[in-house]
């Protein structure tokens, strides 16, 4: 006859069993050279990100960049030049949800999550070598980072990251557009 | 034979965990190998806050593939049913939450099988209904499976 187990001792097993995983997905995470960095995704090391990340270039980050190839990351002040002069195309890679609720002034959106399924009409209207200026939430934020590559990956020449984001943007309070103006 | 018994029948349940099993290895490859990209997907959803959503995305595949494998090798099968039964619960909840507010984006569900039938890539009714068959799928597991480290005859 088969032992029957009582719910309590079901969930229990279930609990630990979640924190076991958990723990093992953490230390994995730590070793695959795709994971996901959490010193530069927490607050405390803003000031050291922000001073390693402005200026410099995504050089041998994983993802869809060739090797040796690099994308400019640019400062708000920098972005802003690009606005007023008119040159290029925003990209903003929060999710469209963000997009339509603000965005910078004529950005266009390519979210990070649905990039597969946008591409194709992006890539109808944007050249191969149009200037990009990729942004998404902030200088923590991974995803211009990720479009960024994938762009470039799909052979888009003129790309840089605006690292500080739709943040910077919004507390210098530069013109900004969408359904919560 | 009445449908209780074919349900709750040993032959009915290794079936199930063998087929549910192996949807939830697969499922959880390419977001094991890219947490960055799913990362993305996790915070279209927008249940969790910003600093809690990386450790959301590395832990959930990782639940979707230990869960799954322990679930073909019927190792502890009930409790994986229920943590499986609690992640499709979270999932369809957050689902219907953004369907109802009008916010359409990836699924991050089953991007190996993106195009079959009932597997597409955005959130959709079909994308409820499937996650509520799934869990109806693993209910007899639940109720009717094994919870040992390993099978005792």
């Amino acid at each position: 006859m088969k032992e029957k187990h009582g719910l309590g001792k079901i969930i229990f097993i279930g609990i630990i069993l979640t924190i076991a995983v958990s723990g093992l997905g953490l230390v994995f995470n730590s070793m695959n050279p795709n994971g996901i960095d959490f010193v530069s995704s927490s607050g405390p090391s803003y000031a050291e990100i922000a001073e390693t990340k402005q200026g410099q270039s995504l050089e041998g980050s994983p993802g869809d960049v060739p090797a040796g190839e690099e994308i400019e990351v640019i400062t708000l002040l920098e972005a802003k030049a690009f606005f007023e002069r008119g040159e290029g195309f925003f990209v903003d890679a929060r999710s469209e949800y963000k997009y339509y609720e603000l965005h910078i002034s004529n950005a266009l959106s390519l979210s990070a999550s649905k990039f597969d399924s946008r591409y194709e009409d992006f890539s109808d209207v944007i050249a191969k070598d149009a200037l990009l200026i990729i942004y998404c939430h902030s200088i923590t934020c991974p995803y211009s980072d990720i479009v960024a590559r994938k762009l470039r990956g799909l052979g888009y020449t003129n790309l840089k990251v605006f690292s500080g984001g739709w943040v910077e943007w919004l507390q210098a309070k530069y013109p900004v557009q969408g359904f919560k103006r | 034979m009445s449908i209780g018994k074919i349900v709750s029948s040993s032959v009915t349940v290794t079936v199930l965990r063998v087929v549910i099993g192996v949807l939830f290895i697969l499922a959880s490859y390419p977001k094991i190998i890219n947490p960055v990209q799913f990362s993305a997907v996790v915070a279209e959803y927008q249940l969790l806050p910003e600093s809690l959503i990386p450790y959301a995305a590395i832990i959930l595949p990782w639940l979707e593939l230990m869960c799954g494998m322990m679930l073909v090798l019927n190792v502890f099968a009930q409790s994986n049913a229920l943590v499986m039964m609690v992640v499709l619960v979270i999932f369809t909840i957050g689902i219907t939450n953004n369907l109802l507010r009008g916010i359409v984006h990836d699924c991050g569900c089953f991007e190996l099988f993106e195009g079959w039938f009932g597997f597409q890539d955005e959130i959709s009714v079909s994308t409820i209904l499937r996650d509520l068959f799934l869990t109806g799928l693993i209910l007899p597991i639940l109720l009717y499976g094994s919870n040992f480290f390993f099978l005792r005859r």
